[in-house]
């Protein structure tokens, strides 16, 4: 431990010393007040809090609304006090009462705020206030806006927030979803992370929250900005989601437990489009399939597709046996012509020939709907000045796919509070899962997923060989690796990923006096995740050799933690100079120090079949490890101020200093001001009908930091431990300064509906980027500002109860945003980024006056006009040498010809050797645009929505309550690279021309290579290269049926419980044009670093549908 | 009040624990100059291990996007229709020019040698610089190392200046951050001999200091002559391949050529390849790895030289499209013998694989090339598709672990055929055709009859006869559509195409190209990276196509639109 840890956890002692030295006061009672609080249906209101706020005096109703208070006599002096009444989901309301010692009974009947506008908040104010009150947007979402939980606390939020782009980018169990506040923060987001600042009880996380059990959370709030996040720094430019657990302080007396259990089954909504049929070459039969043998005439030796997959596959050997050439194979390389075949193949064939043998669909066969389920158990109580919250939780979600059990996670929690006496108050906060799950390899290309794109119908990939193993390969083109059965894959390599996390904090509040408030938090994040992938001794590879690497094992494990221990002091001064104004002042210090860490090795030639340790590797031993410190001082202070309770006014700064810059450059000043006018409240207000209307303006600032080792010149350890020069480092680096801008108003009206509209605007500036250096340093980069990111976003919330009846209710609730990302200013030169994978690693490019997201890649010419003159001048018509064909795309058919005369006059066969753009083109073929003969790279749109929308809705009648949220992104764009890829082996649907007609059928180059302009011997085609191109990035607008909850309330059963039952539906239906497994994709990593911005189908994990049923009870 | 007071107390004492040296934060992950380079043992390691090992690595253990696979398949040398790593765009005939455009066909491959032949350079430079400040305990350990780094530098420059049309020339005075203006490839060389001529001084002024440890050069702890020998190797190979064209070619001077081999090496210059320790060679192995001639195949342009059947003949007769694999019956014991696919297979599939060395002896085994077996064809374009494949990696990329062991990265028949070219170019015959029978009619390799060392003109035939010569070459007198015995001078690139092939960087690429061999329109070398050109705030260009005039010229043996294809 370092010495200033050391230092810090003396100080967390001593402060816990000391508070518990002022602690110790007794209670005594006299006045008894009691009564019981119902809403304006006439339900009892479980959990209202009754206080008298003068006396720092409180209590919560019973299951039954009731409540009972005791003052002490000492302090019943006949007094004329508020006796209030507050409640979630109400509005609060108040008595004024003559306190006497004696009993008293004040009933209190709670109106619904049913728009949350007196609800309490805490992330990015400076002490609690009310919602109505905020000078800025926050949302808040309650566990009731929650009631079909998620897999992890972020899934639940989709369609809750405007402002929030969280996609689930993988439907892999246990895979994070990412997360966008306004849009992106970052051009490069390279060892760092566009998700927001995530805060848990007050808590500070070091990374995501994906151990968080969704069953323990109260409440979410969300500050998607720096004009309200400035609060927390350094670290808050993304915006801040602070979740807080349930606890026992609203719980009535004694315990009080529920239980809820949920079952079903998860299965996939869509399906890849494989095609199903084929174009290779069969003898007359059209049953067996010509072998290609150099220097024999085509088909001189047949086989049958069948046998020759159990011959490959029945071998004793770790690898599959030879397997005859297919002179027209999808999966490897097309001559121009193949010898023996009169012209060529790729402009005369159609793919319309069924597979002789049965037809499969390689999907369906993967996809196997596996086990949802869930448990919770919690307890609620109170015992005297004691309230706590424990919960124990099982969650399971075993996916889809056949052979894989997904992801496992049991959690627990205690959150516990202590009053004692009337100034001191303790809550601790503690919770511990442990989450496992074995799917994380099969992502990405050259995957499972990727070579599920690769199978042709008429492989059985569940075919097993005379020893009962999966056959390893049940496709006979020579595709290399892809040929490999996912199937096989799927049950023979090993994957586990086990999470450990603890996270807790304690926080102490003092309050000396009615104007002064003191607190101290500390606290602890600890993640420990071990992981292992292998695949055992005599794994099996596609052959027809042996891939000794692969057949004798490997072995790849490590381990990693993420720690982070924190410490804050905050004082909070009230002050009302009168009646009229009232004013708050705060001071805050802050100590935040973040280790994380990982070690890893692996190696392959196992000694021993079955043995999983790195020490049964033999060869090819690799080891590696990570340690990274960032520390950071935060020193705060505000003012705050509310006059005539209509004008509102709230300024702060802040001071962070952090470990990760230079010394001349580790301070930094942050700030907001911020200002609301309550119009309604004003006495000159002509409608009464607008229960509230607020204006609401704020500006703030909030940082973005870099990645550890950006400041840093780092000599590297290359492959065998040989130094190398790495990053020129920079210790002028400075953060990037998020400057925000925002307005809004917030609307009641008729205290029921409700409107919030909210502009912002943010720059980014001094950008964090990696400025590629030149060779002659021998460095690779420099981390350096040099750029802005502009952000403008508008949201749109309205809240609609349509029927509020205590039988019956119908609430909608609709919420709407748009983000427009520009980078306006970049200080290196233009270059590409992208995802981490082949084929997405330069979809984007990074310029100046560019929209951030856009796709780039090649592009087939659609217009006439991108065809340059004069050839532009010969197009259009039906009688012009260049014609758009049925799929929009323009193509040469020569003069006189139509696009639909391809067949009937034999014109596929025909070329025009210098086309528009000084190349050849191909009779029919789609044409690239190119420069100086070379494909451009143009823009193909945008990978971030247009706008994003959602409608939930609420409705209740008796004894049921349906839940339904729809939520649709729209104008998005996606990189189908699954689908583009594909093409390569004729595989893609598209390809099928069965049910065309001559007129419009397509050969099968026209899906194929670009042409030989550009080095290949294909003559169209869609394939072109592995980057995006106008046919295969795609408009990925969707809008789902997110979650249903159809729930039955059931009550007492035998006189036990309050039982309800409820059918649940998550992901139901996809309404979309894509033409992937799911339009909501995208990958995490590469330079923008969230699947949110890398918009491509790069082979993941598809999304999950489940059908559940939950059952629940209290008692 | 009294416990309010505590407690704030308690509040400040934190504050001011917490505050103390908070925020020094050291980097323990990796090391910057100061620790990289602390202490005398550690210069002294950085300089030896990684000065020619990031030079090696610059050229030859790029396991993905690199220049090698370029190089090979613009030479001939290796042949791919396959997207991969721009195989098959650089190897498509007609030729088409290097895109240097962002995201350009290539690029990352273009901006991988170029930044890891200037980090060669600049840890070279690092070290030389240090060693002003630093000694490394005795002036002889100074020596040595400052030999070796000029040693490094002098290979990096060399290799920048045979594949780029520009390039950096650092020296051991630019600060960190400097960015050092191009120069031509020219002045690129003259650097490189400089600094090899400098290696070359140092150390025979402190040959007491050698032999260099066996890490620095992985395998080969090389006494001061030794070290030398290879000097000069690198210097010959440099001053003969740094021409672009025949003209520029027919500039050097041939005789320092010969200088520079006489004293060069006497036996193959290997490293022990070891992957996991930082010595590598990739691609000459990996043609191999995926098991499936997609990746690789021998062009059968070049191949189809070899021939005495008539197939090359038929071969170069027939359109571009219609072209075919044949098999090529040969009297040269380097290729399957046989006249049937079957016989050839069988030829090549005798127990074993061929490999460059047993053990670390070399290895007369024949054959170096295979005939595979039919299934294991990949078709494709007509133009490259061959049913041959390269195989005395084999043994190579088949050992344990995959890539470890012995490989030539500088043979001695590079050598003799560099001299035997510079004999024939200052027009000494007698001198030239020895060197080239070494190989030729060595009944351990090639077992063809010796050319005469009467010969004394680049008109007569191979002997052979005229049904049987090899090489056989297409003849212009029949459009290329045809073929005649080859010369002396088709002898002498025979040999050094089935000597050297997959033994260095680039080696056919950079022969070819001085030979006037390269299809018509191949670029002559790389652009400076767009990448680089961006940072430097200049505007970047492409290189290369027919016509223009960094593209090659029509090739000698009609490789142009309207000949062969």
């Amino acid at each position: 431990m370092t010495h200033s840890r050391r230092d810090l956890w003396f100080g967390a002692i001593v402060l816990a010393a000391l508070s518990l030295a002022g602690a110790g006061r007794a209670l005594a009672q006299d006045a008894v007040i009691k009564g019981r609080v119902v809403s304006d249906r006439g339900e009892p209101v479980v959990g209202a809090n009754v206080f008298i706020e003068e006396l720092r005096l409180g209590v919560n109703t019973t299951n039954q609304g009731t409540y009972l208070l005791t003052v002490p006599s000492a302090r019943a002096r006949g007094q004329q006090v508020f006796l209030r009444a507050r409640g979630i989901g109400f509005k609060p309301t108040s008595k004024q009462i003559t306190l006497n010692t004696g009993e008293l009974t004040v009933d209190f009947t709670l109106v619904y705020d049913v728009n949350l506008l007196q609800q309490v908040v805490v992330t990015g104010v400076q002490g609690e206030t009310e919602m109505a009150k905020i000078p800025f947007a926050l949302d808040h979402v309650d566990a009731a806006q929650m009631s079909v939980p998620g897999q992890d606390a972020l899934t639940q939020l989709k369609g809750k927030v405007a402002g929030v782009d969280i996609v689930s980018a993988s439907g892999r169990p246990g895979a994070q979803p990412a997360v966008l506040l306004r849009g992106p923060t970052m051009i490069n987001a390279q060892g760092r992370s566009q998700d927001p600042l995530y805060i848990v009880d007050g808590i500070v996380i070091n990374g995501n929250l994906p151990d968080l059990n969704p069953n323990d959370i109260e409440s979410v709030e969300v500050v998607k900005g720096a004009a309200g996040s400035s609060l927390y720094g350094a670290r808050a430019g993304n915006g801040v989601i602070q979740i807080t657990t349930k606890s026992g302080r609203h719980a009535a007396d004694g315990l009080r437990f529920n239980v809820r259990s949920e079952a079903g089954v998860s299965d996939i909504e869509r399906d890849f489009g494989i095609a199903r049929f084929q174009g290779l070459i069969t003898d007359e039969t059209g049953k067996r399939f010509c072998e290609f043998v150099t220097g024999q005439p085509l088909c001189a030796r047949t086989f049958d597709y069948q046998t020759a997959v159990d011959r490959a596959n029945n071998q004793p050997t770790d690898w599959a046996g030879q397997t005859p050439a297919i002179p027209f194979d999808p999966g490897a390389t097309i001559p121009t012509t193949v010898p023996s075949i009169s012209g060529s193949p790729l402009r005369e064939r159609f793919q319309i020939m069924p597979w002789p043998q049965t037809a499969y669909n390689a999907v369906a066969q993967t996809v196997d709907p596996h086990a949802h389920s869930n448990t919770s158990l919690d307890m609620t109580g109170r015992f005297g000045g004691t309230t706590f919250y424990t919960s124990v939780d099982q969650y399971s979600e075993a996916g889809a796919i056949r052979y894989l059990q997904g992801l496992r996670r049991y959690s627990f929690r205690a959150n516990v509070d202590q009053v004692i006496g009337t100034n001191w108050n303790f809550a601790v906060r503690t919770s511990y899962s442990r989450n496992s799950q074995d799917g994380l390899w099969t992502d990405g290309g050259n995957n499972a997923f990727f070579r599920l794109t690769r199978v042709p119908a008429i492989a059985n990939v569940l075919a097993t060989d005379t020893t009962g193993r999966i056959y390893i390969r049940p496709n006979l083109q020579q595709g290399g690796q892809q040929n490999e059965n996912p199937i096989y894959s799927f049950q023979n390599v090993g994957r586990s990923d086990v999470a450990n996390r603890f996270i807790g904090g304690i926080t102490v509040q003092y309050t000396p006096a009615t104007w002064a408030n003191l607190s101290a938090n500390f606290s602890y994040d600890l993640r420990r995740l071990t992981y292992f992938q292998g695949q055992d001794k005599g794994y099996r590879t596609t052959g027809p050799a042996a891939a000794p690497t692969t057949n004798n094992g490997t072995v790849f494990r490590g381990a990693s933690g993420n720690e982070a221990l924190s410490a804050s002091l905050n004082a909070l001064f009230k002050k009302d100079f009168s009646t009229d104004l009232r004013t708050h002042a705060t001071l805050a210090y802050q100590f935040e120090d973040r280790q994380t860490n990982f070690s890893q090795g692996q190696g392959n030639f196992l000694t021993f079949k079955g043995v999983t340790t790195l020490n049964n590797v033999t060869q090819n031993f690799t080891v590696s490890s990570s340690f990274t410190d960032i520390k950071q001082i935060g020193l705060a202070g505000g003012v705050g101020a509310e006059y005539k309770g209509r004008y509102i006014l709230d300024a702060l700064l802040r001071r962070d200093g952090s470990s990760l810059f230079g010394v001349d450059n580790r301070w930094r000043t942050w700030g907001r001001v911020s200002g609301a006018w309550l119009l309604n409240q004003e006495p000159w207000w002509p409608v009464p009908q607008f229960s509230q209307l607020k204006l609401r303006a704020s500006y703030g600032t909030a940082g973005g930091s870099p990645q550890f080792s950006a400041q840093y010149e780092t000599f590297g350890i290359a492959t065998g431990g040989i130094p190398t020069l790495g990053n020129l480092g920079n210790k002028l680096l400075r953060p990037e300064i998020h400057r925000e801008l925002e307005i809004g108003t917030d609307i009641e009206l008729l205290n029921r509906y409700a409107l919030t509209v909210t502009y912002a605007k943010s720059n980014i500036d001094d950008q964090i980027l990696p400025a590629p250096v030149s060779a002659s340093t021998g460095f690779t980069q420099q981390w350096s500002n040099a750029g802005t990111l502009q952000n403008k976003t508008l949201e749109l919330t309205l809240n609609v109860p349509m029927i509020q009846r205590r039988d019956a209710s119908w609430t909608m609730r609709f919420i709407y945003s748009r983000t427009r990302s520009m980078i306006t200013k970049l200080g290196v030169p233009p270059y590409f980024f992208g995802g981490p994978n082949q084929g997405n690693t330069t979809m984007f490019k990074a310029v100046q006056g560019e929209a951030f997201g856009t796709l780039y890649g090649h592009r087939f010419v659609t217009t006439c006009a991108e065809l340059p003159a004069p050839y532009n001048q010969d197009c259009g018509g039906t009688a012009s040498s260049y014609q758009r064909n049925d799929e929009g795309f323009i193509v040469w058919v020569g003069s006189g010809n139509s696009w639909t005369e391809g067949i009937t006059k034999n014109l596929w066969e025909t070329s025009n050797a210098t086309g528009a753009f000084g190349v050849i083109e191909n009779w029919g073929m789609p044409i690239l645009i190119r420069q100086n003969g070379v494909p451009s790279l143009l823009p193909l749109g945008n990978a971030l929505p247009n706008f994003q929308f959602a409608v939930t809705q609420d409705v209740t009648w008796k004894r049921f309550t349906l839940y339904a949220l729809v939520d649709a992104s729209i104008g998005q764009h996606v990189f189908d690279e699954g689908f583009h890829w594909a093409h390569l082996d004729f595989l893609s649907k598209d390809v099928d021309q069965v049910g065309k007609n001559v007129q419009n059928a397509k050969p099968m180059g026209y899906f194929w290579r670009t042409n030989s302009a550009d080095g290949f011997t294909g003559l169209g085609g869609y394939y072109d290269q592995l980057g995006p191109n106008n046919y295969t990035v795609e408009d990925a607008s969707y809008a789902k049926l997110r979650e249903v909850s159809l729930s039955y309330r059931v009550g007492p059963i035998g006189g036990r419980g309050d039982w309800t039952v409820s059918l649940i539906g998550r992901n139901l239906y996809t309404l979309t044009g894509y033409r992937g497994f799911d339009p909501e994709v995208g990958i995490a990593g590469g330079e923008a670093g969230s699947a949110a911005i890398n918009g491509a189908d790069n082979f993941v994990f598809p999304n999950l549908r489940s059908f559940t049923v939950a059952v629940r009870t209290s008692f | 009040m009294r416990t309010f007071r505590s407690v704030l107390c308690g509040a400040v004492l934190l504050a001011v624990l917490a505050c103390k040296d908070t925020l020094l934060v050291p980097n323990s992950n990796n090391a910057d100059r100061d620790r990289a380079l602390g202490t005398a043992a550690d210069l002294e390691t950085f300089i030896g291990l990684a000065a020619y090992n990031t030079a090696h690595n610059a050229t030859l253990a790029g396991s993905n996007d690199d220049l090698q696979t370029q190089l090979q398949v613009m030479g001939l040398e290796n042949f791919s229709g396959l997207a991969n790593f721009a195989m098959g765009p650089r190897g498509n005939v007609p030729r088409g020019l290097i895109d240097n455009q962002p995201n350009g066909t290539g690029d990352a491959g273009n901006l991988r040698d170029f930044t890891v032949g200037h980090r060669a350079a600049r840890i070279a430079s690092i070290g030389l610089d240090k060693l002003r400040t630093v000694s490394l305990g005795s002036l002889a350990a100074n020596a040595r190392a400052k030999a070796f780094a000029y040693f490094a530098r002098g290979v990096a420059f060399g290799n920048l200046a045979l594949a780029y049309d520009s390039a950096s020339i650092l020296s051991e005075n630019d600060a960190t951050q400097d960015i050092v203006a191009l120069s031509g490839y020219q002045a690129v060389m003259a650097a490189a001999q400089k600094d090899l001529d400098s290696a070359i001084a140092v150390t025979n002024g402190n040959s007491g200091s050698f032999p260099l440890p066996s890490t620095w050069i992985n395998g080969q702890a090389l006494t001061a002559a030794a070290f030398i020998q290879l000097v000069h190797s690198y210097k010959a190979r440099f001053l003969a391949r740094v021409a672009r064209t025949p003209a520029e070619a027919a500039a050097v001077n041939w005789n320092t050529v010969i200088t520079e081999v006489n004293a060069g090496i006497t036996g193959d210059f290997i490293i022990t390849m070891s992957p996991s320790a930082g010595w590598d060679v990739v691609w000459p192995a990996q043609a191999f790895a995926t098991g499936s001639a997609s990746w690789h195949q021998m062009h059968q342009f070049i191949l189809g030289m070899a021939d005495v059947s008539g197939g090359y003949a038929a071969w170069l007769a027939l359109p571009r499209s219609g072209k075919a694999p044949f098999v090529v019956v040969t009297p040269d014991l380097r290729l399957p013998q046989g006249a049937t696919r079957a016989a050839q297979v069988g030829d090549t599939l005798r127990a074993g694989f061929k490999g460059f060395y047993v053990g670390a002896t070399a290895n007369p085994g024949r054959p170096y090339i295979r005939n595979r077996p039919a299934g294991e064809d990949a078709p494709q374009d007509a133009f490259g598709f061959s049913m041959y494949d390269y195989f005395r990696t084999r043994a190579f990329f088949g050992a344990t672990p995959t890539r470890s062991g012995p490989y030539p990265i500088m043979t001695i028949s590079e050598m003799r055929l560099l001299a035997a070219e510079a004999y024939l170019r200052l027009n000494n015959f007698a001198a030239a055709i020895p060197l080239i029978n070494a190989s030729r009619s060595d009944p351990n390799r090639g077992g063809l009859p010796a050319i005469p060392l009467t010969v004394a003109d680049t008109l007569t035939d191979v002997p052979g006869g005229a049904a049987a010569c090899v090489p056989r070459v297409p003849d212009i007198a029949q459009a290329f559509k045809g073929t005649k015995c080859g010369n002396v001078w088709d002898a002498l690139k025979w040999e050094y195409r089935i000597e050297t092939a997959y033994a260095g960087y680039g080696m056919w690429y950079f022969a070819s190209r001085v030979w006037g061999d390269l299809p018509e329109g191949t670029a002559l070398h790389w652009p400076v990276p767009n990448e680089e050109m961006l940072t430097r705030r200049k505007p970047f260009y492409s290189i290369g196509g027919v016509g223009a005039p960094s593209g090659a010229a029509k090739g000698n043996y009609g490789l142009f639109s309207g000949g062969v294809y």
